[in-house]
């Protein structure tokens, strides 16, 4: 497994692009989900009071919603700012929000879904202009952010074309860009009326494009998409190395949770930086906003003894008592790290996940089932055995290509004669 | 950046920096997100409230009005409904969205853009 702690400094790996990945892969959504969940239940906070929880490392939120979830209120602290603008719901769009079909756009994925439909129609117009229709997509919308909305309401997506344009999002400075770059033949790429002209004459199915035009449109495909802008009341973010201390008041949290961010702790980026040094000042100043009997969970990859006793030992120096827990630890895939921390008097670590059916209920595959052992055969091929219909029919087919003369081949070949015969 | 957080941040991670409490809030630009009030949340985190603070802070929006005095001690079961209204918007409902904070010590600025406030530091200006 590649690690991406390896390459550099979260705040520039976590850019735009590696961000909007993260946020909208489902598989990552999914397990980050999960362990979230976990590392809630180790957390073990007091049922009916809502919590005042700390997530460190928040990243694009994925966590923060399961907190959210459970009816707690968050503070997120993370260094990357463009993950942190996800989870803010900033430029985050929605399809079908309270539908089955509901999922959660960055717009780096709204705009490729609308660059490539652009891609289609240029090309059934058998224009070259392909990659100039995509750029001009891009800095356009980046250009007018309200403008994107308008666009993506009137998408509809299923059918893959544009239904309505009100108003039509200041088509003038593109229609300029367009003509620049172009023949005169070039369709407007932009959903105005010469689209729909354009797609009449391709033959394309008849439209039921209707411009400005809203009653006479089905009002669920205009409404599939919708800007999140009723942000979430029960979040809140700081942009903030963790290595460099938390920036809170003595006893703050009723909690901290962390999933898969406190390794990164253990890289030094610049020559300034000390791993060691970083990880002493986040546990001491973890330990003091942290209010007294209350847990911290990290989840973590360990990458090597050295490293999960490193964090160790630092924990332990700040203050905290606990240790690690490591669900599933005899999978490969499904074992989890987690290191439970605790402030105030020596207590009983939780246990850990074992249980074979608990295993099936989570979503990950096991490992075994899928595994080939070879034992004993050379190249993994089998023997045939002398004298069997397989074997005669390979020697037949070895005659046949030496051009020997062969018996037909028939069903009854290598069969056993009955003993009445 | 809600103004609950507000009441929790600090500066002391800065260097030579004792208490770097309370961090000089500016808003040049707020918001206000309607959620439904959850008065158990109310009365679990006012125990850890610095409410002068809080009240200053408010104040510095004009938010204040209805809120209770800061001399008296706040008790939430003494509230009425419009105080714990004001309260619960003042603390959740309210963002601020663009505006600076200043560490009360060193004078350093910590800008807050979009709503998130950037307490990036270099590795020499920590302790």
């Amino acid at each position: 497994m590649s690690r991406p702690e390896h390459t550099g400094p979260p705040e520039l790996f976590y850019d735009e692009t590696e961000s909007s990945k993260y946020a909208s892969n489902s598989h990552i959504v999914k397990i980050q989900s999960e362990m979230a969940e976990r590392a809630l239940e180790l957390l073990a906070l007091p049922e009916d009071k809502v919590g005042y929880l700390l997530d460190l490392g928040c990243g694009s939120g994925i966590s923060g919603d399961v907190i959210s979830a459970h009816g707690h209120i968050w503070v997120g602290v993370d260094v990357s700012l463009p993950m942190l603008k996800f989870a803010i719901g900033d430029s985050v769009f929605y399809r079908d929000r309270d539908g089955p079909n509901h999922e959660k756009w960055s717009e780096a994925t709204v705009l490729k879904k609308i660059g490539s439909v652009l891609f289609e129609i240029v090309r059934e117009s058998g224009t070259k202009v392909v990659a100039h229709a995509n750029q001009m997509k891009l800095r356009y919308v980046r250009e007018d952010i309200d403008s994107l909305s308008v666009l993506i309401e009137s998408f509809d997506m299923d059918r893959n074309r544009f239904v309505n344009v009100s108003p039509p999002p200041s088509p003038i400075r593109a229609h300029d860009e367009f003509d620049n770059i172009s023949s005169p033949t070039v369709p407007r790429i932009v959903p105005t009326k010469e689209v729909e002209n354009d797609q009449k004459k391709n033959d394309i199915e008849p439209t039921d494009v209707v411009e400005n035009d809203k009653d006479s449109l089905p009002t669920e495909d205009l409404r599939q998409i919708n800007r999140q802008d009723d942000e979430d009341p029960t979040k809140d973010l700081v942009l903030r190395d963790l290595g460099s201390g938390m920036p809170f008041r003595a006893g703050t949290f009723d909690g901290a949770i962390s999933i898969s961010a406190i390794q990164w702790l253990c890289h030094a980026n610049a020559s300034d930086q000390n791993p060691r040094k970083r990880l002493h000042r986040f546990f001491q100043s973890l330990y003091a906003c942290m209010g007294r009997g209350t847990r911290a969970v990290f989840q973590f990859y360990p990458e090597n003894e050295q490293q999960s006793d490193l964090i160790m030992s630092q924990a332990m120096r700040a203050g905290f008592n606990g240790g690690l827990v490591v669900d599933f630890p005899n999978s490969t895939k499904a074992k989890k790290v987690y290191l439970v921390l605790m402030t105030g008097g020596v207590q009983q670590l939780p246990k850990a996940l074992t249980d074979e059916q608990e295993m099936g209920q989570r979503s990950q595959v096991e490992n075994t089932a899928r595994r080939v052992f070879q034992t004993g055969k050379k190249g993994g091929k089998e023997r045939i055995v002398k004298g069997s219909k397989a074997w005669i029919e390979a020697k037949r087919e070895r005659a046949t290509k030496q051009g020997r003369e062969v018996g037909n081949a028939s069903k009854f070949s290598g069969r056993k004669r009955k003993a009445k015969w | 950046m809600k103004l609950l957080t507000h009441n929790f941040l600090s500066s002391r991670f800065l260097k030579n920096v004792t208490t770097g409490y309370p961090l000089k809030l500016t808003i040049e630009e707020k918001n206000v997100v309607e959620a439904e009030i959850d008065v158990n949340f109310l009365k679990n985190v006012m125990v850890k409230i610095d409410y002068a603070v809080l009240y200053e802070a408010a104040k510095s929006v004009g938010e204040d009005e209805n809120l209770p005095s800061p001399n008296a001690i706040v008790d939430i079961d003494s509230l009425n409904e419009q105080q714990l209204k004001q309260l619960h918007r003042v603390l959740v409902c309210l963002d601020v969205v663009i505006g600076s904070l200043e560490c009360p010590e060193t004078g350093r600025i910590f800008p807050i853009r979009d709503g998130i406030p950037n307490l990036l530091v270099n590795e020499d200006e920590v302790s």
